[in-house]
């Protein structure tokens, strides 16, 4: 959807300035001065919708963008755009992820038994485990 | 890879590899090898090496880790980042198996509280390990008492000792600080479900009053905490099964029904329990 808005907000502020060139050509030929008249009011309004269907476009391309859960399912965002006000239901998004914002609180990294969990992992393939 | 980029760096900064099974972290060490570095920025890079690192270390990968920890000690100040000496410290732990070389780089200096706080957890080693633990921790948090990470850890550890109390204190405090952290609200429901069970098994004389609205109360607050939990996050399955536990302990019900049911305050459990056990039933089957 965005793509298209932005292709004809594009074509529309291109054909406004190509109208605004052939105008000041034909008053060249003419020999009349462009501050007697100015732009003529068309070019201006298809220059104004040509903006604002750019805008339009470029908002409508800021997504909330797939993700991946921990379990490598791609995970869809129930909402397109902004996420909902209501924190319950924000947060609906970090449980199908399996990651949530507080989690470093739990893990603690800086408290792991790292010795002990190469153990297990030697264990859970079959290595020999090497006792130090 | 977009999206395997963005999952990745997730993991390393929530640190949620360190409750993988064998299985997820050699299927997670296998995404960062095939991820590769092409698009990444320097930021980017140097987080998933980090993880790599951990990843490769807990995977029995020595080798890869000491390169991770090489590339990581080239880049930055090993002198002035306490990251890199925890990373450090932690290779010459697992690898080396040299507990003194491991504990001296922690110990250089005193103001570098994030590696005392690593430095505490060695006496969990020792034959009174869980005791010695605590109180390095208390000590540790009487010099670094807004450290919320210490404070899990110390919750965690009281609750092992079956100290459910102090835990639930110890988990508290963090919620001063996070309010809104409803994995922890959901812990100190845990605690306050894990206390009444002790208390209800160390109850011998069960028909006595004060102990039955003791035990009531604790179990309130369980599900109290556990509600807070799933009102922060609708979602969260733990906190539903916690509500669904403390509104469907049959037995004590049953119990406490029968003599002290017309007890404003059992009376009022009762009936709050009857209507959760329902309600959290079918959220569970529904999430």
């Amino acid at each position: 959807m965005s793509k298209i808005l932005y292709i004809v907000g594009s074509i529309l502020l291109l054909h406004a300035g190509y109208s605004s060139f052939e105008f000041h050509q034909l008053l060249k030929t003419t020999h009349h001065s462009s501050t007697d008249s100015g732009l003529p009011s068309d070019i201006i309004i298809e220059v104004l919708v040509g903006i604002v269907v750019l805008v339009a476009g470029s908002l409508s391309s800021i997504e909330i963008p797939n993700f991946l859960s921990v379990d490598n399912e791609v995970i869809h965002p129930d909402h397109k755009y902004l996420k909902p006000i209501e924190m319950s239901k924000a947060t609906a998004e970090f449980e199908k992820l399996k990651i949530n914002p507080f989690a470093e609180l739990e893990t603690r990294i800086e408290f792991i038994d790292i010795v002990n969990k190469r153990k297990e992992y030697a264990k859970w393939s079959g290595q020999e485990v090497e006792e130090k | 890879m977009t999206l395997l980029k963005t999952k990745l760096l997730k993991i390393a900064k929530s640190g949620v590899f360190q409750d993988f099974t064998p299985q997820q972290l050699s299927e997670t060490r296998e995404e960062i090898l095939s991820l590769g570095t092409d698009g990444l920025t320097t930021v980017e890079v140097y987080t998933l090496l980090e993880l790599q690192f951990y990843i490769s270390l807990l995977t029995n990968h020595d080798v890869e880790a000491k390169a991770c920890l090489d590339r990581l000690v080239d880049q930055f100040d090993t002198e002035k980042s306490q990251r890199i000496k925890l990373l450090q410290s932690l290779y010459l732990e697992a690898v080396a198996g040299d507990e003194k070389k491991a504990t001296d780089i922690l110990c250089r200096d005193p103001d570098e509280m994030n590696l005392s706080r690593r430095l505490t957890s060695f006496s969990r080693k020792r034959a009174n390990g869980s005791e010695s633990f605590i109180n390095n921790l208390i000590f540790y948090l009487d010099l670094n008492p807004s450290d919320l990470k210490s404070w899990g850890e110390l919750g965690s550890q009281y609750s092992k000792v079956g100290n459910y109390e102090k835990s639930v204190y110890c988990y508290k405090e963090i919620l001063l600080r996070e309010p809104f952290a409803y994995n922890i609200f959901y812990l100190v429901g845990l605690e306050y479900y894990h206390w009444f069970l002790q208390a209800d098994l160390n109850n011998n004389n069960k028909d006595k009053k004060d102990k039955v609205l003791e035990a009531v109360e604790l179990l309130s607050q369980a599900r109290n905490h556990f509600l807070r939990s799933i009102e922060i996050s609708e979602s969260y399955k733990k906190g539903w099964e916690g509500v669904y536990a403390v509104s469907n302990v049959k037995e004590f019900n049953d119990r406490i029904g029968g003599k002290w049911g017309q007890v404003k305050e059992v009376k009022k459990f009762l009936a709050d329990g009857d209507k959760l056990r329902e309600l959290s039933k079918s959220k569970i089957e529904s999430i």
